[in-house]
């Protein structure tokens, strides 16, 4: 009889047994594999943050709650902030030509959250969007053209490629206003045109007139103290001597929240920063004992088949054929768990991804695919593996004499 | 095939002599049974000759080959292609059948073969069932097949018939001792219905020293 036949007949047979071990090892396996995603794609953020300018104003926050919601679409529905503060910043000190130490604001772009397209936000904005102090930070057209209207909306490249869109195509939007019911209906838009990649936020909002917006404000009854005239965020472009009078203008004699997007960053990269270290401990400290559940299972069991070792011994295996059959053993528990565990990451994933909700991306840039666990598969297998070379290492020393004598 | 042993010595592993013993031989395809009071190292006797054991002392070859030359797997290959050997703990794989016990060690005997030894040994109908639910009786007699199946040159038995009635007991060493197998056969045995199947009868005893 081989030794792959005595392997697939020694798990058959104990069936219970190696039920519990497959899927004690399957468990192990796919909550390795969800966890390690999720990290993944919580880290995912710090690449996708958008180019937004120097500067951003929103309602009094966080820093990182305005960074993440301005220039990651990330986030709940954040708080107005009043649009005659966007005219003033647009007034008089306001150039769009920039020099190097100038205390000038040059660009000053205005957001008003309004609406989803299922998971995408949709903002009204203008075309100071596409126009920026520094043009390398422009987003580009890259099929046909800016909204000319309150009835056409202008999409991100990953919104167009996930939801198969095109220019022309005609969309619902409904109102998202935040926790408020609106009685506005959902609105039809057409395409008007699609925004060259970023590999950014960017390509994952909409964007159209913030006349619009505040047209399903209005619509909607929404009461806010500044009536319609509002916006949810301005990002703004400045000369290197405007921080400080930026700064002390917003943050002092306004009810808004001006935020140093470098500053905000750093901030949220050291706030984070520990964050991320423990999370990726955790994940391999998960795999790791993952590793530590297989081999104990495996060698606990292997162990118990001493006398039997020593009987194939007396038969005539040699060592190399009771080495295979403990291999076939290992790798016919291992490779089904890992299947296993692979289903139970993929059904999980998404569970676990919406009871999370607002505190990983919706719609990440990065693609977390079930791959990405592979890591977790390996390593248990070779687990496995290496679960095998206590046993092997007995199997050696093994005298079958004393054993099969019970001495 | 033959069974040589010279001047061997087997200690306990606490260091105590078990026993001693000079120069024995087993001709090739004879019958010799080995009888003596239990705890003197009548199994262990047959261990040495089967390699599971090396003598602290002393040498033994199988055929021509000298066994202290043979590493593990090879005294394992020797074991498995010429020597069968029957334990009195029987070491049946209790999650296999009968049919697949009986299939253990190499890939002869097949399937068919080994229900037909099962079946000469009146184990008709128990092919299918898994060792541990056998009786014990039935269980030496797979232990038994499981030997005689796979026509080795040199049988070693211990205590083969212990829990057999006389009819069985009778089978049992009629197929162990089937002139057709030709094999060299060395049997432990304490039951007195063994003595007239042998062509030398041995007492340990007087064996070793």
């Amino acid at each position: 009889m081989k030794p792959i036949r005595l392997a697939y007949l020694n798990l058959t047979r104990h069936r219970l047994t190696t039920f519990i071990a497959i899927a004690a090892l399957a468990i192990a396996v796919g909550s390795s594999g969800v966890l390690l995603r999720i990290y993944s794609l919580s880290n995912s953020r710090f690449t996708t943050l958008a180019k937004g300018g120097d500067g951003i104003v929103g309602a009094k926050a966080g820093h990182i709650e305005i960074l993440l919601g301005s220039l990651n679409l990330e986030g709940d529905y954040p708080e107005f902030i009043p649009a005659n503060l966007f005219d003033s910043l647009r007034g008089p000190e306001y150039s769009s030509k920039a020099t190097e130490d100038d205390g000038m604001l040059h660009t000053v772009i205005p957001i008003l959250v309004f609406g989803k397209f299922k998971n995408y936000r949709v903002m009204g904005t203008d075309e100071s969007f596409l126009h920026r102090a520094r043009s390398e930070d422009n987003p580009i057209i890259l099929t046909g053209k800016w909204y000319q209207n309150n009835g056409e909306v202008v999409i991100g490249s990953h919104v167009a490629q996930e939801e198969s869109l095109k220019v022309g195509d005609k969309i619902k939007i409904s109102p998202w206003v935040g926790n408020t019911n609106t009685p506005a209906p959902d609105r039809e838009f057409v395409i008007s045109g699609i925004i060259e990649p970023t590999n950014s936020a960017w390509d994952n909002g909409l964007y159209s007139t913030v006349e619009v917006g505040r047209e399903i404000f209005r619509e909607g009854k929404i009461k806010t103290i500044w009536d319609d005239k509002i916006l949810s965020y301005f990002l703004v472009y400045m000369g290197p001597k405007a921080y400080g009078k930026f700064d002390s203008l917003i943050n002092q004699r306004t009810v808004s929240q001006a935020v140093f997007t470098e500053q905000a960053k750093v901030l949220l990269e050291s706030l984070t920063g520990t964050g991320r270290i423990l999370g990726a401990m955790i994940s391999a400290l998960i795999i790791f004992l993952a590793g530590l559940c297989v081999s104990a299972l495996m060698i606990t069991r292997f162990d118990a088949m001493g006398t039997e070792i020593a009987v194939l011994r007396a038969l005539g295996y040699t060592k190399k054929e009771i080495t295979s059959w403990l291999l076939y053993e290992g790798l016919m528990m291992s490779l089904p768990a890992c299947l296993l565990g692979a289903l139970i990451d993929l059904a999980s994933f998404p569970i676990l991804k919406s009871i999370l909700s607002s505190g990983i991306p919706m719609n990440p840039l990065v693609t977390i695919s079930i791959f990405q666990s592979s890591i977790v598969w390996i390593a248990a297998v070779v687990a496995t593996v290496l679960a095998l070379l206590i046993p092997l290492a007995r199997v050696y020393r093994q005298d079958v004499h004393i054993t099969l004598r019970g001495i | 095939m033959n069974i040589s042993l010279k001047k061997i010595l087997v200690k306990l592993p606490n260091g105590k002599l078990l026993f001693q013993l000079g120069d024995f031989n087993v001709a090739s395809g004879s019958r010799v049974l080995i009888q003596g009071p239990s705890g003197k190292g009548k199994t262990t006797l047959l261990h040495v000759m089967a390699g599971l054991l090396t003598p602290d002392e002393g040498t033994v070859e199988i055929g021509n080959k000298n066994l202290k030359y043979l590493s593990d797997d090879e005294r394992c290959v020797l074991r498995r292609d010429h020597i069968g050997m029957i334990y009195q703990k029987l070491n049946l794989v209790d999650y296999l059948t009968a049919s697949e016990n009986v299939q253990l060690g190499s890939e002869l005997p097949n399937r068919e073969t080994a229900r037909q030894v099962l079946k000469e040994l009146n184990l008709s109908g128990s092919e299918e069932k898994l060792a541990v639910s056998l009786s014990l009786g039935e269980q030496q007699r797979v232990a038994v097949a499981r030997v005689i199946a796979r026509r080795p040159q040199i049988i070693l038995a211990d205590e083969p018939t212990s829990s057999l009635d006389d009819r069985n007991a009778e089978v049992l060493l009629s197929s162990l001792l089937d002139k057709k197998l030709n094999s060299t056969v060395v049997m432990v045995s304490h039951d007195h219905r063994a003595r007239a199947h042998f062509d030398k009868v041995i007492d340990f005893e007087k064996l070793v020293n």
